[in-house]
C-alpha cells in the first residue's frame, strides 16, 4: 500500500512524477530519456518518417519516449482511441513505437501510404483529445515547449505540488506535465477513478493544487478537507461555470484559479484566465490574457488564427479534398508551401431558423446567467420546425419556464433561447468524464419538463 | 359546461400571456396587441411560442396554420389553441 504521507516529502524540488507509488526524479527522468534516445538513434527506421506512439502504463515512460523521439527529430502521431479499428487512420504512420520493459519496440505499418511529399520531421500531430476523437491540431516540438513555458510563466507554479488526473489520451496531460517539468515542481498522478484519494493527499499536503479538467475540480471539491489551503486550481478545456468558481472561493478565498482555453483547447492555450476571489463573477471571462504571439479574428464565416508558435491557418466550416487530408477525421490539411491549414473541425453548431447556434458556447453562457453548474444544451430535432434547443438542468430548486426565459432573454439573442426545459436528476457522463449528450438526448422524452 | 370553457380560455390566455411576456421582457396589457408586426417579439421567437404550445397543451401544430391570423396576438394564439384542442 502506498505511503501517501511520504509522497510530498520532496515537493517542489526535483521530484517530478509520482504514480502508483513510483516516483521519478528529474535526474532519473533525464537518464531515461538519454537511454531511450540512444536506443532510438541506433534504429535506422527511426531516422525519418512518422510514428505512432503507443501509450505505456506509466506516464514517465510515455513522456520519456515522447521526448526521446522528439529529440531524434521525428514526427509523432498520437493515436486515437480506436485507431486500430479505423481502417483509414492507420494509413498515415510508418511505424508504431512502444516500450517493453525499457526496450524500444517498433513495428512497421504494413498499410502505410507513402506521401508524395513527406511532411517534415519534428512535427507533432495531436490526433486525439480526452474523448479519443480527433482534434486536428498540429504544431512542432519547439512550439509545444514554448507554449508550455508560456503557461508556466503565467501561472508560476514552481513552488507548488499539484495533483493531476491521468487520462491516457489526453494531450493536455502532457502540457500539464511540461509545465511541471519546466518549473521543477512535483506532480502527482492518479487515475480519475481514485478521485476520493484527494482527501488523503490533502491530509499529507494541505497546500497542493489541482490540475485537470473542470469536471475534476467540480467533482473533487467534496473530497478536499475544510482546513486545506489549495495553492491553485488549474483547469483546461471548457470554461468552468461561475457558480463553481464562487463555490471554490467561498471555501478557499486565498487560492487562485486558472483556466486555459481556446479555439483548439488542447494545444491552443490562447488564453489564460487568472481568477481570484476579488474578481467579479461577471468578469471571469473578460480578463483573459493572450499568450504573446497568438491571436485570432472572427469573420463572418471563418476565424483567422495567427500565431508565431502554434499554427497559422483558417478554421472554417467545410469539408476537404481527400488528398489533402492528413488525418481521416477530415479536419486537418497541410498546404504544400508548409503552412498548416486547420479546417472543418467537427463542431457542435446547429442552425435555428437559419441562424447558427454553437451549443457548447451557448451552454456555458447559460450556466453563467443562471448560476447553475450543471446545465446541458442539446439539439432536439422536430419533425416540422427543424432543430429545437432543449435545456437540461440538474437542480434541487424548482424553476419556472418563464423565469428562465426572462433571465436568458436579457443576455441571449432570440434564436439562442432554448425552446424546452427539463430537469434531470443525474447527468450521465462518458468514460472520459465528458457530459454524455447522446444519452441525455435519448432520455429527453422521459425527463420532467419545466413548466410555468 | 360553458363555465368550464370560459375558465379554460382564461387559463390558456394567462399561460400564453406569461410566455409571450417572458420572451418579450415586457408586460402586454392588451391581448389584442400585435406582437410580431409591432416588434414586441422577433420572428425568431415564433419557434419558442410554437414549441411552448405543443409541449404545454399537448398539441401538434400544422405548419400551414402558422400565420399572423393565428399567431399575431395573444388572443389569436389563445383562440388557435382552444380550436385545435377541440379538434384533436
Amino acid at each position: 500500500m502506498t505511503d501517501i504521507a511520504n509522497l510530498f516529502d520532496n515537493a517542489g524540488s526535483t521530484n517530478l512524477i509520482t504514480y502508483k507509488g513510483r516516483t521519478e526524479t528529474g535526474d532519473s527522468f533525464a537518464a531515461l530519456i538519454a537511454d531511450l534516445y540512444q536506443k532510438i538513434s541506433c534504429i535506422p527506421e527511426l531516422k525519418t518518417g512518422s510514428f505512432i506512439l503507443l501509450l505505456n502504463e506509466h506516464p514517465i515512460e510515455f513522456y520519456s519516449l515522447l521526448f526521446a523521439i522528439w529529440k531524434n527529430g521525428n514526427r509523432v502521431i498520437f493515436p486515437t482511441r480506436d485507431i486500430f479499428s479505423d481502417p483509414l487512420s492507420i494509413l498515415y504512420y510508418k511505424y508504431s513505437v512502444s516500450l517493453n520493459e525499457g526496450n524500444v519496440a517498433i513495428t512497421p505499418n504494413q498499410h502505410y501510404v507513402q506521401e508524395e511529399d513527406d511532411l517534415p520531421g519534428d512535427t507533432v500531430v495531436f490526433s486525439s483529445g480526452s474523448t479519443g476523437a480527433p482534434k486536428g491540431i498540429l504544431h512542432d516540438r519547439n512550439n509545444f515547449l514554448k507554449n508550455a513555458r508560456a503557461v508556466a510563466d503565467t501561472i508560476q507554479v514552481s513552488s507548488l505540488s499539484n495533483i493531476t488526473f491521468l487520462k491516457p489520451y489526453l494531450v493536455s496531460a502532457i502540457s500539464h506535465f511540461l509545465v511541471h517539468y519546466l518549473t521543477g515542481s512535483h506532480l502527482l498522478f492518479d487515475n480519475y477513478e481514485n478521485i476520493q484519494n484527494l482527501s488523503d493527499y490533502y491530509t499529507a499536503n494541505p497546500s497542493a493544487g489541482i490540475v485537470g479538467a473542470p469536471i475534476h475540480v467540480v467533482s473533487g471539491l467534496r473530497f478536499i478537507p475544510e482546513d486545506a489551503q489549495p495553492g491553485i486550481f488549474f483547469t483546461s478545456g471548457d470554461f468552468i461555470s461561475a457558480g463553481a468558481i464562487e463555490n471554490i472561493f467561498s471555501r478557499f478565498p486565498e487560492t487562485t484559479y486558472f483556466n486555459v482555453y481556446g479555439l483548439a483547447e488542447l494545444a491552443g492555450r490562447f488564453f489564460i484566465n487568472r481568477i481570484e476571489a476579488s474578481t467579479p463573477a461577471d468578469r471571469y471571462e473578460a480578463i483573459g490574457t493572450n499568450i504573446p504571439g497568438t491571436g485570432y479574428q472572427s469573420g463572418e464565416s471563418d476565424i483567422r488564427v495567427n500565431s508565431d508558435f502554434l499554427f497559422s491557418g483558417y478554421i472554417i466550416d467545410n469539408t476537404f479534398r481527400s488528398r489533402e487530408v492528413l488525418h481521416p477525421s477530415g479536419d486537418l490539411v497541410v498546404n504544400k508551401n508548409g503552412l498548416l491549414f486547420l479546417a472543418g473541425r467537427t463542431n457542435d453548431e446547429i442552425k435555428i431558423l437559419g441562424n447558427k447556434v454553437a451549443l457548447r458556447y451557448i451552454e456555458i453562457k447559460i450556466r453563467n446567467i443562471l448560476k447553475q453548474d450543471t446545465t446541458v444544451l442539446i439539439a432536439q430535432p422536430h419533425p416540422t420546425f427543424g432543430n429545437l434547443l432543449a435545456l437540461v438542468i440538474k437542480s434541487e430548486r424548482e424553476y419556472k419556464r418563464t423565469e428562465i426565459i426572462r433571465k436568458l432573454r436579457k443576455h441571449l439573442s432570440p434564436h439562442e433561447i432554448p425552446h424546452k426545459f427539463f430537469y434531470m436528476d443525474d447527468i450521465p457522463f462518458t468514460q472520459s468524464m465528458k457530459i454524455d449528450r447522446n444519452a441525455i438526448a435519448r432520455q429527453l422524452q422521459s425527463l420532467r419538463m419545466i413548466h410555468g | 359546461m360553458k363555465e368550464v370553457n370560459i375558465m379554460n380560455k382564461e387559463v390558456v390566455l394567462q399561460k400564453v400571456k406569461n410566455e409571450v411576456e417572458a420572451m418579450a421582457s415586457c408586460s402586454i396589457d392588451d391581448p389584442d396587441t400585435e406582437i410580431f408586426t409591432s416588434g414586441i417579439l422577433d420572428s425568431l421567437n415564433i419557434l419558442n411560442i410554437l414549441s411552448f404550445i405543443e409541449s404545454e397543451f399537448q398539441l401538434q401544430i400544422n405548419p400551414f396554420d402558422i400565420n399572423l391570423d393565428t399567431m399575431g396576438t395573444i388572443n389569436k394564439i389563445c383562440d388557435y389553441i382552444i380550436s385545435k384542442n377541440r379538434c384533436q
